[in-house]
């Protein structure tokens, strides 16, 4: 399946499919840019469909600019359409935090995640999907992508998610508990006063056993 | 494969007090017997429900002897949980009582488990995400590795319980789910309500209560239609991610809500839009049966499962994720 582009923009190649979007760089002005366009699903009522791409279309812009304010590093918005469901942004050129493991360099970007994922969370925004390869290394910055599953909470229990899922990522990691601290470390540090609550949440939850989702994560990823 | 077996299975979670008799290899259905308790009002009262399946249970197993022939029955398999409690002890007692009397193994079947074991064998289904769906239950399920794991749920009530409780305030029948169809197909308007989705999980108290204060205020076809369309949706769309990430192409709903006909329709389309399989079955299967829990037994005694008569109380709220899966493809014929 593919999408119908922005005006003037040439695909260059398909990023990623979901389930939900298509994520694609393309050429606009010269530039290379990011296409996500979230796709029309037929299985819904037309009028259902176009309300719940159109919202979402506008959250996430709103969480990637939100953010930015904030001073955490997302990607530049270009241009949105919520009527035909596309965020035109800047290509953050770069590798992922992903790739990185397992470099000598890893344990210290962990470490400012944490401090940036603390900015994040004390301008009331949780990412949703936390995870290593929606982290970009890019000229020595660290760039969040992929706001999807983003929204504005203060929730603790929002917050602590948000965490949980990037630890539990890093489980499969032969030294995943000096990771986790030295994130939490970076997180206390820039989180503000809800820093303590989160990290006794994030405590409880991991003793949780209904959090099957996450554990299928560590799995696979 | 290993020898041929015949099960008698006993399903009394809830509404239907049912005994089926299933056998393995080749799969075959010798026996199918149900009888559905209807609340004089409101929704299911669970000692109202053990006292139909009380009464029933004697009839019941009357009529499966006149159909099976008793010296046939290797195994006996019973609901054990999750579900009411005092339902699921008469069924727990019919089958100790037929074990004894047969010295026969007894095999505890959770009835989740059972759902999704029934529609892989009707289908022959691989590797599917199963959505189950049910007046007390609503799951994405992907049966791996030995295991069953929970991908997403419901956070507060199951879409089941969502439509009878509606169902209810509108002064529609127990069971709601036909009603509410047939309605639903009386109407193309669609009236704004919550539709809430967190990454694979669900939640519908919002839509309830939203509906619940539009009863008599817009027309109950409408509400009927929103209510579908909208929660409908939600489900196949927490569906479709689980799909996209598995990469799995395989789709199969399980429970008694799979007998909605738009439901399965929508299915079908997010199946279709992805090149992906949507299985489907018989729609009398879809609903709460002893043939499930016989075949269950089967699946779980060759699995090496079964209980002493002592051991064998039941288990209201036993986990999905608490049970074994059997490999795919295992027992596809």
């Amino acid at each position: 399946m593919s999408s119908l582009l922005p005006q003037g923009c040439t695909r260059i190649k398909t990023l990623y499919q979901g389930a939900e979007a298509i994520v694609d760089l393309c050429e606009w002005l010269g530039r290379e840019v990011v296409v996500k366009t979230r796709i029309a699903k037929s299985y819904r009522v037309r009028e259902l469909d176009d309300l719940i791409r159109r919202s979402r279309t506008i959250r996430e812009a709103s969480l990637l600019s939100s953010a930015k304010k904030a001073g955490v590093e997302t990607p530049f918005i270009y241009h949105v359409n919520p009527v035909e469901g596309w965020i035109l942004m800047s290509y953050v050129k770069g590798e992922s935090l992903r790739s990185m493991q397992g470099s000598s360099m890893f344990p210290s970007l962990v470490n400012r995640l944490g401090s940036i994922v603390g900015k994040l969370h004390a301008a009331g925004i949780v990412h949703g999907d936390l995870t290593p390869a929606n982290v970009i290394i890019s000229g020595g910055r660290l760039v969040l992508i992929d706001f999807g599953l983003g929204e504005y909470s203060n929730e603790v229990e929002k917050k602590a998610e948000d965490i949980y899922m990037l630890v539990s990522s890093l489980a499969p990691l032969p030294d995943h508990e000096v990771l986790a601290k030295m994130f939490l470390e970076g997180y206390r540090s820039s989180a503000g006063e809800s820093a303590g609550r989160v990290e006794e949440r994030l405590r409880e939850i991991s003793v949780r056993g209904r959090y099957v989702e996450k554990e299928l994560r560590r799995r696979t990823g | 494969m290993g020898e041929r077996l015949t099960c008698i299975g006993v399903e009394s979670t809830a509404h239907t007090f049912g005994i089926g008799v299933v056998r393995h290899s080749p799969f075959e259905i010798l026996c199918d017997i149900r009888r559905v308790y209807r609340p004089s009002s409101g929704g299911i009262h669970p000692s109202e429900a053990a006292k139909h399946h009380l009464q029933n249970a004697s009839n019941a197993l009357k009529e499966t002897l006149s159909k099976i022939r008793v010296e046939d029955i290797d195994l006996v398999a019973f609901s054990r949980g999750p579900g009411l409690g005092p339902c699921l002890r008469v069924g727990a007692a019919l089958a100790r009582m037929i074990a004894i009397k047969l010295g026969k193994p007894l095999v505890g079947v959770n009835h989740a488990a059972a759902h999704v074991e029934i529609a892989r064998v009707l289908t022959r289904a691989a590797n599917p995400v199963v959505l189950y769906v049910s007046g007390g239950n609503t799951q994405v399920i992907h049966p791996s590795e030995g295991r069953y794991v929970v991908l997403g749920e419901t956070e507060d009530i199951a879409v089941g319980n969502l439509i009878d409780a509606f169902a209810r305030k509108a002064g529609l029948e127990f069971p709601g789910g036909p009603r509410v169809m047939e309605l639903a197909s009386k109407s193309s308007r669609l009236i704004r309500l919550p539709y809430s989705v967190k990454g694979m999980n669900v939640s519908f108290s919002g839509m309830l209560t939203m509906l619940e204060s539009l009863v008599g205020k817009e027309p109950i076809e409408d509400l009927c239609f929103s209510l579908q369309e909208t929660a409908f949706s939600m489900l196949i769309e927490v569906s479709e991610r689980a799909m996209a990430m598995l990469g799995v192409d395989e789709f199969i709903i399980a429970g008694g809500v799979g007998a909605n006909r738009r439901l399965r329709e929508m299915a079908g389309e997010m199946c279709r839009d992805r090149k992906a399989f949507f299985l489907d079955y018989p729609v009398e299967y879809y609903a709460d049966n002893g043939v499930m829990i016989a075949w269950e037994g089967i699946v779980q005694y060759r699995l090496g499962e079964s209980l002493r008569v002592e051991e064998s109380i039941v288990k209201p709220r036993w986990r999905l994720s608490d049970v074994k899966s059997p490999p795919s493809g295992l027992y596809s014929n």
